[in-house]
This record gives C-alpha cells, sequence and structure tokens, in this order.
C-alpha cells in the first residue's frame, strides 16, 4: 500500500510540476534561511572557539571602560609589575602596545600594525619564529630598535620571506624609528589578536588585515607619548579554574591602588564570557531567523493545504472510481497525505541543499571581502530538524483535504464531471 | 414478496466452480429495501419497499424509466449506498449496518463494477487499471500483472494491455472496465447502462462478452433502459416508482410473475 501510495502520489507531482515547484517554495525560503543561520552560526561558533584556543581557557582580559575613565584611572608599567608579584593566583601578564603605522624600506612602503611586546607576551599569544631569533632581555630591556616581521609582510616589503638582518623604518604618529629585522615569524590569520588587544575599533577605518610588526615594549613605548596609559591588560591565571578568582584580584588591586573601586572603571573578561556573548548574539540571530522562516513554513503550509483542496477536487472522480472498486477511506486518506508529506519533504530537501548553498555563497563573499572567516557547518541535527519540521507541515496541513476526500460519498464522487 | 423460482438443470450447469452460494442462500437477498432521498424541502421516495432475491449464475436486467428508482436499487445492492430500512444479505454477509471500511471490503471482494461511463483513470494503462482492485485488495505485487492480464486474456484485449484509455476505442475501454470488474473474481458483476455510451454494433460486442462471463458462470445485474440490451438477460426485473412492477425470465416466455 505504501508502495502504491508513493507511486501515486509522484506521479501526480510529476503531471504538475511547475505547480508543485511554486507550492513548495514557501517550504524551501523557510528551511534553507533556518539551514544558512544554523550552518553559519555553527561554523562561526567553531571558529571563535579555534582562535580562542591560541589564548587558552586561564586567560582573563582587563579593561577600562574608557568612557568613565580619568587620565589616572589607566593601567601602567607599576600597576602590571605589582599585579605579577602580588597576586599568587596571577601566573603572566602582559600589556601590549599597539599602533597603526606604516614600515617602509627603500623601495616599499606598507600599513602595519606595530605591536610592542614583553617576555611575557610569548606565554600568551606565541609568535612563530620561522626565521632568526625572538628578542633577547637586553633588547626588552634596553628598548633596541629591533623588529620581528610576518611572513606575508617581509614578502610585501622585501620581495622574500628571509629578511633577517635587513633594515627597516618604521612610522607611527608622524615620528620615525629606524629598525633592525632580528626575526621572521608565521603570518597570523586570525583577526583575534587585534581583536583580544582592544583593539577592534581602530582597526575598523583599515582595509584589510595589516601586516605584523613587533619590536620591544619600550622601543614603541618611545614613539606612543602615553605608552604608561594602558586600556587592557592580558592576565593569566594560573590555572584555568582560578581564572575567575585572579580577575577579581587584579581589578581588587587596581581599585585599591586608584581608590576608584565606587565608578567600577575596571572590567574582566575571560574567555567563557566572551564566549557567552557570541553565543547569545548567535542565538539571538539564529532565533529571529527561525521565527521568521517559522512564518514562512506556517505559509508555505497553507499553500501546500491549498493545492491538495484544489487537486482533491480536481481528482474527485477519481476518488469515486478507486472507491468503488474496493478503496477504504483509509486508502484515501493516506493516499493524499503521502502525497502532501512528499511535496514538503522535497521541499525541505531542496530548502536543505539551498540553505548550505547560501551558506557557502555568504562565507566566500565575506572572505573574499576580508569581513571574516567562517565554514559552514551543517550538522546531522539540523538535518533532522529541517526534515522534521517539513515533514510535518506536510502530515498538518495535508490532514484536511486529506480527510476531505477520504470522506467523499463514493456515488456522489462518482457523478462530479 | 417476490416468489422466485430458481433451480432449474440449465442453470445449475452454469454454477460457478467457486461456490459463491447454494440454493437456500441467494447470492442477493434483498428484503423490503426503503430509500428516500432529501434536497432541501423535498423529499423524494426512491426505493419503496423492494425485495429481491438473485441466485448464483443468473443474468438479470433491471429495467426502469429514468427516475424509477433502479439507479438507487443498483447502489444499494452494489453497497455504494445504504438504505434507511430492510434487510441485505450479499453471499451471505449481512451488508446493511456495516462500517464504510467494511463497504469498502465489500465491494472490492465481493463486486465488480462496469458503469456507463467506463470510469478507468486515463493516466494509467489498461493494464494496471485492472490491477487497481488487486492493489486495494491486497494481492501481491507480483501476483497482480498475472491476474490483470488473465482478466485482459477474457475480455480479448491481450496485445492492448500497455496502451491508455485514450489510446483505444470506446468499446476497448469498456472491455477493460469488464476485466477490472472480474479480476477479483467477484460474487456479482454490476453493470450501469454499459452500453450507454457505444454504438449498436460496438454494445452487441460487449453484451456478448457479458454473455460468455455469463456461460462461465458470472452472475450478473445489469441496469439499462434498452429493450434490445434487456434481452440479453436471462430474467428482467421491470421497476416502476421505486417498486418492482414485473419480473420475468426471458428465456422460456413463461407467464410473469406479478410481485408488489
Amino acid at each position: 500500500m505504501l508502495m502504491e501510495s508513493l507511486k501515486i502520489a509522484t506521479s501526480s507531482l510529476t503531471a504538475n510540476k511547475m505547480r508543485a515547484l511554486l507550492t513548495m517554495l514557501g517550504i524551501i525560503v523557510g528551511i534553507a534561511s533556518v539551514i544558512t543561520i544554523v550552518s553559519l552560526g555553527e561554523g562561526g561558533k567553531k571558529e571563535v572557539l579555534g582562535q580562542f584556543d591560541n589564548i587558552g581557557a586561564s586567560t582573563v582580559i582587563i579593561q577600562v571602560r574608557s568612557g568613565q575613565a580619568q587620565a589616572q584611572d589607566y593601567i601602567n608599567q607599576r600597576d602590571i609589575e605589582a599585579i605579577r608579584t602580588r597576586i599568587d593566583s596571577v601566573k603572566n601578564v602582559t600589556a601590549p602596545l599597539q599602533t597603526i603605522g606604516h614600515a617602509s624600506t627603500a623601495m616599499e612602503r606598507r600599513r602595519i600594525l606595530l605591536s610592542g611586546i614583553d617576555a611575557d607576551f610569548m606565554e600568551f599569544s606565541p609568535i612563530d619564529i620561522v626565521y632568526g631569533r625572538m628578542f633577547t632581555e637586553i633588547e626588552y630591556l634596553d628598548s633596541f630598535p629591533v623588529v620581528i616581521i610576518d611572513r606575508a609582510g617581509a614578502l610585501a616589503l622585501f620581495g622574500r620571506e628571509d629578511v633577517v638582518g635587513e633594515r627597516l623604518t618604521l612610522e607611527s604618529r608622524g615620528r620615525i624609528l629606524p629598525t633592525r629585522v632580528v626575526g621572521v615569524c608565521e603570518s597570523i590569520a586570525s583577526q583575534f589578536s587585534a581583536f583580544a588587544s582592544g583593539f577592534g575599533s581602530e582597526m575598523e577605518d583599515s582595509r584589510g588585515i595589516p601586516f605584523f610588526v613587533y619590536s620591544p615594549f619600550m622601543t614603541v613605548g618611545s614613539i606612543i607619548q602615553d605608552h604608561d596609559r594602558l586600556s587592557t591588560i592580558n592576565v593569566m591565571a594560573v590555572e584555568p579554574e582560578r581564572v575567575d578568582e585572579a580577575g577579581n584580584a587584579v581589578i581588587n588591586l587596581l581599585e585599591t591602588r586608584r581608590g576608584n573601586s565606587d565608578r567600577s572603571i575596571y572590567r574582566s573578561q575571560n574567555l567563557a564570557s566572551i564566549l557567552d556573548q557570541i553565543n547569545n548574539v548567535i542565538n539571538i540571530i539564529t532565533w529571529f531567523v527561525s521565527t521568521v522562516a517559522g512564518i514562512s513554513l506556517v505559509v508555505g503550509g497553507i499553500g501546500v493545504m491549498n493545492i491538495m483542496l484544489v487537486s482533491v477536487t480536481e481528482r474527485t472522480r477519481e476518488i469515486g472510481i478507486r472507491k468503488a472498486i474496493g478503496a477504504t477511506n483509509k486508502n484515501i486518506l493516506f493516499q493524499f497525505m503521502t502525497e502532501s508529506v512528499i511535496l514538503t519533504l522535497i521541499g525541505g530537501t531542496i530548502g536543505i541543499l539551498a540553505g548550505l548553498g547560501l551558506a557557502y555563497g555568504i562565507s566566500a563573499a565575506a572572505e573574499s571581502l576580508g569581513i571574516a572567516q567562517v565554514t559552514p557547518i551543517l550538522s546531522l541535527q539540523a538535518i533532522i530538524v529541517a526534515v522534521a519540521f517539513s515533514t510535518g507541515v506536510g502530515l498538518f496541513f495535508g490532514i484536511y483535504p486529506a480527510q476531505k476526500a477520504a470522506n467523499l460519498h463514493p456515488i456522489d464522487a462518482l457523478r462530479y464531471d | 414478496m417476490i416468489k422466485y423460482f430458481f433451480s432449474t438443470e440449465k442453470e445449475q450447469k452454469h454454477k460457478k466452480e467457486k461456490d459463491h452460494s447454494d440454493k437456500q442462500h441467494p447470492l442477493i437477498d434483498l428484503r423490503d429495501a426503503w430509500k428516500t432521498y432529501r434536497t432541501g424541502t423535498v423529499e423524494l421516495t426512491a426505493l419503496m419497499g423492494v425485495s429481491l432475491h438473485i441466485c448464483a449464475g443468473e443474468f438479470t436486467a433491471i429495467m426502469g424509466p429514468s427516475g424509477s428508482g433502479k439507479s438507487t436499487l443498483m447502489n444499494i445492492l452494489g453497497c455504494l449506498d445504504q438504505m434507511d430500512s430492510g434487510t441485505y444479505y450479499l453471499n451471505g454477509n449481512d451488508v446493511n449496518n456495516i462500517s464504510q471500511e467494511d463497504l469498502a471490503l465489500i465491494r472490492n471482494q465481493e463486486i465488480g463494477f462496469v458503469f456507463q461511463s467506463f470510469n478507468l483513470l486515463n493516466k494509467m494503462t489498461l493494464k494496471e487499471n485492472v490491477e487497481l482492485p488487486l492493489i486495494y485488495g491486497a494481492i501481491s505485487g507480483r501476483e497482480r500483472p498475472r491476474r490483470a492480464l488473465k482478466a485482459l486474456e477474457a475480455v480479448g484485449l491481450t496485445s492492448w494491455a500497455q496502451h491508455r484509455p485514450n489510446e483505444v476505442s470506446g468499446g476497448q475501454i469498456q472491455r477493460a472496465a469488464i476485466a477490472r470488474a472480474i479480476v477479483m473474481d467477484p460474487a456479482i458483476i454490476m453493470a450501469d447502462e454499459p452500453t450507454g455510451n457505444l454504438d449498436t454494433k460496438t454494445s452487441r460486442d460487449i453484451m456478448d462478452v457479458f454473455n460468455q462471463l455469463n456461460k462461465k458462470g458470472s452472475t450478473i445485474v445489469l441496469i439499462t433502459h434498452e429493450k434490445e440490451i434487456a434481452a440479453y438477460a436471462s430474467r428482467v426485473i421491470q421497476v416502476e416508482d421505486g417498486k418492482i412492477l414485473q419480473d420475468s425470465s426471458n428465456r422460456d416466455d413463461s407467464k410473469p410473475e406479478k410481485t408488489n
């Protein structure tokens, strides 16, 4: 019986291909939009998680709320030293100084993101040296004019990768600093290092990702006048379980030193809380799109009901014939239910494929525009939910027309023209 | 009440191998059937206490002018409709007060319909049309083509099995409809004006098919308003104004038996 119903349903649908396709449209749009947003959301979550892996679960970022802060509220090197020595839940502290500038050689001049780093920086965001070496302790302490440049930067500025020993002129904030390259590191694909150090806002006006140039903290400090007024520091707890404790201890210490505990100037963000925020945003978008998609599914379902009612009317005589030769009400009900479920299932399948296609399209567009790098992920769960939903719509909106067909009186149906 | 005596040697010989009934239990046993239709405020009593016995192997024609109630009688005999009061035993089954599902089963197993307007499904081949009752009769997919072809062979359509109704003549369509009616090997074949849409020559061909089926043992109930068509039957029942006017044997010109 199932096989026969499937046969009847497919032959009826293929007889009216255009009509079937138009009827499915609502289902296709609904399922496709959910699949698009869910697969992009999943991909985005994974991407963000991957970036956070570099930082680790025990990192907490302390930020100064720039809106409320006065000049004396910003964090300086003595604060960092105090945090490093006095709080035993803290393992490392680093506060890269970052600024946008230019680097030039005899032939090229390029935009760079210049980071002034200390020895602890390596604990947070390891620099993967390809040629040459890291900075030495002397270079850190005595603010040597030395730099480490990333591979892509070396290639752009010098036309080759191994540029150890070459001269590079840095320009930033109207100052010029001649330096020498001591190392070349792997390029950082992700924008996260900029984001994590609270540099996102200044990056907004830039087109694409600049090349990364590292220099000892105090070397960069000599370019930046207010280098001892830090708005962001990275703190690493001794173990992931104590990350909240470390964050609170740092804020307490800063507030005690500044005596500004009443204005809540400092806030801490750790991996978990940042992830929570990102998840929240993704979830809100997912729910919003799902609601719109739900409306589309209901509209699509009504379309299915409508076309099934038309189909029942068109085939009244056929129903009469089938009943006269022994089809039961259940047979007829089953036949029409099968047809509406097949209709919505095909719609759902097309929707899944279209949604996935759209997700890959969006991700390719976002990548080529340099906005984000997200690979869509389609989970089995999402497919099951999509298939279940389209089946449910078919069942729910198919039952009324099918019942109408099943309850037709055989004589009336046979007389119908 | 009808007093119908039926047990001639000739008829006995025609009895089917498949034993649908015996003399004591007629195939159709309808008693005091009443049926009233209501459309708005108008009431039309189509059947007024009709009683009828038909035995296995008979070829009965039910005649009457339009509005006489013959179609209503056929619908009730064919289990397409149910009467308001009365009793109806079909092949020993009480079919008067049974569910829609059971009625469908009876239509599938015990009755084969042939309609004036053929009523084949145009998008299917003749063979597929003949297979339809087998599907609802839960006959296995392997068995269906064999039985459908056998039925088509019986009406001389073997070579047309793969054609669709719109590719063959009216007479051939009606033959296919007859094949569909006999494919489940039902107790009764009900033919409602089967030649109404056919020309005279084709009508004769179709009636010959019914005759042959009857000779092989099929019980046939034929509804018609044409005397020439009714002449093929061995028994003619005249219906008028919801009552049986006359019930007569066609073959041996015996005196018609008056009924109420």
